[in-house]
């Protein structure tokens, strides 16, 4: 008896113990971000609700990141726990090999559980699931609703996307307002707004390993691209110059893609006067995302269960998403949020319903434009193709003569350039 | 009264031609300093070229994102790498210059060779390296870079071989003075302007740099000015007013380093002015 | 006897000043160059297996990388303007500087100002000057009616290059003007003092006293010149980092114009498709093309100098 008692007593101690140390584990988690803001706020509010947790932040610009990270993969130390991917590097990063596949045990996130587009933009090339993302951009076009009452008549959303409902359509449309006007407004700013709009719809699985179908997937892109240049349709105010952050308030373009993000930072900051001047409609035919940072787990970490129990409170469907969306608008791309009953998404007013004259965008952006948007599958390749439409938008904005099947060629030139193995159709 | 005429002109045309270049390779810095007053987005609003009054705001964002740290850090670093490259440059830089010996040859070609291998080579390896020293923890892998640097080397020698005339060395050495001491006492002070010189030039390369602290530092209290810029930044903006305000804040060390090194050029001039 | 001894003595010390810089490097450069040396004979992507693939990746750059080969050619371009310009130019306005009473030390300072300027500062005020839209130097030419309308600057092939040079010349200029003021200064006085009393003008004393004596400096900045722009990586890529480039700034410039060879080995290495081994071997095989030219720059100047003797 004496015997059995101390065994038992013995287990008791070595469980106990156990338990109570596991429960209070210090652990350790390292983030790389560029977002400093959202960085900060969310770790500090996650230390907060989790004390046995220690958050170490690094900021890293993301034209850094993948360098930072290849250095020290091979140096064999310093990679940190949970990795964020931008879209111009995401499908490399993913071809790494080196992030968890969420779909396994023990994430389980299944399809089921995000918005379609955001599952496969997680995804890479044979289903696995390497990221879900920091906020969903499923994109439409904001626009300025005096120009709108003024070229189309109405600056009713719904009559608007009525009105655009198809490319062509957007064409026609498009040269009325530039007859009205006599050329001083734009449908949309410059060409590589136009590439990054179309190149993130119609998506098709074109990559499969080292053959890359670019005509089927671009050519509609470049003809698109070039009838609205030779028609006169584009400014010239291109992706990330002061041009285009003038054009807001200066009233030049009638339509620019809005993610929920740039309802802050596009048009927000830089027509700080314009509150309820704005509206927001979808773009033809179907959504588009624009944008987009994917955020994973490093399959080399020692923390794996705390980063996915962090990743899933701030970015899937714990109370961390209420706090990023109220502090910051970001919006998660889980479904069970918005399906909740009274989801504070919809209930409670958007910081930027009033400036868009009174929408309520969250659920437009939700239920009417989400539910459109299709997402593309990252291969190894993805972000070299990226890089190779840049340069050729650039190209095609130097040179506004550039018919679409150099556009093609030209494209075709660069990607062969930037992936030698490749074979390009 | 021809030749005073000319004289005057000359002096004249001179000062117009330095003025203008002056002004030309001032415009970019002035134009840092006039972006840190302004609000982000107003300054691609028109041609700024008056400053604004956005300055204090710009300042208390740079503040509160960690900017004294990494001005201490970058001071530390770049001081240290001073003291560092100056002793080893100038030892080695004497050392060649001034003796005859059997590996003079052999080690002055190895000198220039390995200028020629460019840094970016060594990061990777680097970086290996001072992780199995233990190091990547702190900045003195951002130190001992600057140790060993070629063209500092390459420098002090040319300084040596102008400036310093063998027979002061001989008399030092009849006068019973040993070699560190002729090196110290006698021939370092003669390339004073060339000392201060490399000091700037390593100070600087330490103050700027930026590719190798992305990859080696890991822990934001070590970031170095550059580094900390990038948290001016989020994913969508550039606070370009507060950026421009932190690159001028740190431009300013430099300009009151360079300003009293000029000193020592001025000195050297009134010692052996050039008349006429 | 005494002679002898101290000759024995000196013999020593060369060796011990020479020893902190051979120790320095033999620690801190040494393994991280022959690590990338060795690496040069792999194929490696970071993080899976270095697989030995010998000369391989020396052959694949001159057989099947014609980028390298335009990435040659580009550095060698761009090198060959921007090194004697800064170099003349240094010396001239050192030159100017040098025995000037007024605003010597302001003049000085200011010059020197693009060299101290950040990087990071200086790829901005760049692609300030030359947006497409709304940079300076578009707006200037247009109001004053040079231009049309704004040009794209970057998307120009030649326009690209150009600017890179202005750029090099620009930020470099202070840097020799510096170093000759300062081999200026340390030059020994009685030679000026003589020649002055001999009646020769300030212009002679310069041709024909100064620049002789500077000989050291001007191989020195000529070489330390030649080897740094054949490396020329910094310049090009922050033109080209801001947002002035629009998409060219990843691959280099409008059809490649601007990709110079340490541009390429960064691209390969720390690129989207990272090869280590591979960049190692364009590291490697650049540093054999410097020391071939530069070897031939020295014969050159050498022979030159020795004319004079």
């Amino acid at each position: 008896m004496k015997k059995q008692l101390i065994a038992l007593m013995m287990a008791a101690a070595m469980v106990i113990p156990a338990a109570s140390v596991s429960a209070e584990e210090e652990v350790t988690l390292t983030i790389w971000d560029w977002d400093e803001a959202h960085l900060t706020h969310m770790t500090e509010w996650y230390m907060e609700n989790h004390p046995n947790v220690k958050i170490e932040t690094l900021v890293v610009a993301a034209a850094d990141y993948m360098q930072k990270f290849q250095s020290a993969l091979a140096s064999g130390s310093g990679v940190p726990d949970i990795v964020l991917s931008e879209m111009g590097y995401r499908g490399r990063m993913f071809d790494l090999g080196v992030l968890e596949d969420l779909s396994q045990e023990p994430y389980n996130v299944k399809e089921e559980d995000m918005f379609d587009f955001a599952t496969t933009l997680g995804s890479g090339p044979n289903g696995e699931l390497y990221g879900v993302e920091q906020q969903i951009c499923p994109s439409g076009f904001a626009y300025r609703r005096d120009l709108a009452k003024e070229y189309l008549g109405t600056d009713d959303p719904a009559e608007i996307a009525e009105m655009i409902s198809d490319w062509d359509k957007l064409y026609e449309v498009g040269q009325q307002v530039i007859e009205k006007s006599g050329g001083a407004v734009t449908v949309f700013p410059g060409v590589t707004v136009l590439k990054d709009i179309l190149i993130n719809r119609n998506v098709s699985d074109y990559i499969n390993g080292d053959e890359i179908d670019l005509t089927s997937r671009y050519t509609g892109v470049m003809e698109t691209i070039t009838k609205f240049n030779q028609a006169g349709l584009l400014g010239k105010q291109e992706d990330g110059t002061p041009a285009l952050a003038n054009s807001y308030a200066a009233g030049e373009v009638l339509f620019y893609p809005c993610a929920p993000w740039s309802l802050k930072w596009g048009i927000g900051t830089n027509d700080p006067d314009g509150s309820g001047n704005w509206g927001l409609t979808k773009a033809p035919e179907n959504g588009f995302t624009y944008g987009g940072t994917s955020v994973s787990i490093y399959s080399g970490s020692e923390n794996k269960e705390a980063a996915w129990e962090y990743i899933q409170e701030v970015y899937c469907t714990g109370a961390g998403v209420e706090e990023a969306y109220k502090q910051f608008g970001f919006m998660t791309g889980f479904k069970a949020p918005y399906e909740q009953e009274d989801s504070y998404f919809f209930t409670e007013a958007g910081q930027y319903d009033e400036f868009f004259g009174g929408q309520n965008l969250a659920d437009y952006f939700i239920n009417t434009i989400a539910i459109t948007t299709e997402g593309q599958r990252q291969t190894k390749h993805e972000s070299n193709v990226r890089t190779a439409l840049a340069n050729v938008s650039a190209q095609m904005t130097g040179n506004p003569d550039m018919t679409a099947e150099e556009a093609m060629e030209a494209l075709k030139t660069e990607v062969q350039t930037l992936i030698p193995t490749a074979t390009i159709k | 009264m021809n030749k005073k005429l000319q004289k005057k002109t000359g002096a004249a045309l001179k000062q117009l031609v330095l003025i203008v270049l002056t002004l030309i390779m001032f415009f970019p810095l002035y134009i840092v300093f006039i972006m840190s007053t302004y609000y982000s987005e107003d300054i691609f609003k028109g041609m700024p070229i008056l400053p604004a009054n956005y300055f204090l705001e710009n300042l208390k964002m740079v503040l509160s994102k960690g900017f004294l740290q990494a001005f201490a850090n970058s001071l530390i670093v770049s001081v240290a790498s001073v003291v560092v490259s100056v002793a080893v440059c100038t030892s080695i830089g004497f050392g060649l210059s001034k003796y005859n010996f059997k590996a003079k040859k052999a080690i002055f070609a190895f000198v220039i060779a390995v200028m020629m291998i460019p840094n970016q080579v060594s990061m990777i390896g680097y970086m290996i390296e001072m992780r199995s020293l233990g190091l990547l923890t702190t900045l003195l892998p951002l130190i001992f870079t600057w140790a060993a640097y070629p063209l500092g080397a390459f420098l002090m020698v040319q300084f040596f071989s102008d400036s310093v005339p063998d027979e002061l060395l001989e008399s030092a050495r009849i006068d019973g003075c040993s070699e560190p001491g002729i090196f110290l006492k006698i021939a370092a002070p003669c390339i004073k302007p060339g000392i201060s010189t490399l000091a700037v030039l390593v100070f600087l390369g330490s103050w700027n740099n930026y590719t190798l602290p992305v990859i080696l530092i890991n822990k934001q209290e070590l970031f170095t000015i550059p580094l900390m810029v990038n948290s001016l930044s989020n994913a969508f903006r550039s606070d370009y007013g507060a950026i421009m305000c932190a690159l001028g804040l740190s431009v300013l060390p430099m300009i009151i380093l360079f300003s009293l090194c000029s000193k020592t050029f001025i000195k050297g001039i009134s010692a052996g002015a050039v008349k006429g | 006897m005494r002679k002898k001894s101290a000759i024995r003595k000196r013999n020593k010390w060369p060796y011990l000043f020479c020893l902190p810089f051979l120790a320095a490097y033999g620690i801190f450069n040494l393994y991280p160059m022959l690590y990338s040396l060795r690496l040069s004979f792999f194929d490696w992507n970071g993080f899976g297996e270095k697989v030995f693939i010998g000369i391989q990746n020396y052959v694949t750059l001159f057989t099947k990388d014609p980028l390298f080969v335009k990435s040659l050619v580009n550095t060698i371009i761009l090198m060959g303007f921007s090194t004697p310009i800064t170099v003349l130019l240094g010396l001239g306005v050192a030159y100017l500087l040098f025995d000037i009473k007024r605003g010597k030390r302001v003049y000085q300072t200011i010059n020197f100002f693009p060299y101290i300027t950040t990087p990071v500062a200086i790829g901005f005020i760049f692609s300030y000057l030359f947006d497409w839209q709304s940079g300076y130097i578009n707006k200037i030419l247009t109001a004053v009616g040079i231009l049309d309308e704004p040009f794209f600057w970057l998307g120009s092939e030649i326009a690209s290059k150009v600017i890179i040079i202005v750029m090099v010349v620009w930020r470099w200029l202070g840097y020799y003007m510096v170093i000759y003021l300062a081999a200026m200064t340390a030059l020994p006085a009685e030679v000026y003092e003589a020649a002055a009393v001999d009646g020769a003008g300030r212009f002679t004393i310069f041709t024909k006293i100064t620049v002789p004596m500077l000989k050291n400096t001007t191989r020195f900045l000529l070489i330390t010149s030649l080897i740094g722009g054949l490396q020329m990586f910094e310049e090009p890529k922050l033109l080209f980092g801001g947002w002035a480039a629009l998409g060219n700034g990843q691959t280099g410039g409008p059809g490649y114009t601007a990709l110079t060879t340490v541009w390429k080995f960064y691209n390969e290495s720390f690129g989207l498709d990272s090869r280590l081994g591979y960049g190692s071997a364009i590291a490697y095989t650049l540093f054999v093309i410097i020391v071939v030219i530069t070897i031939i720059g020295f014969r050159i100047s050498r022979g030159r100098g020795d004319k004079d003797e």
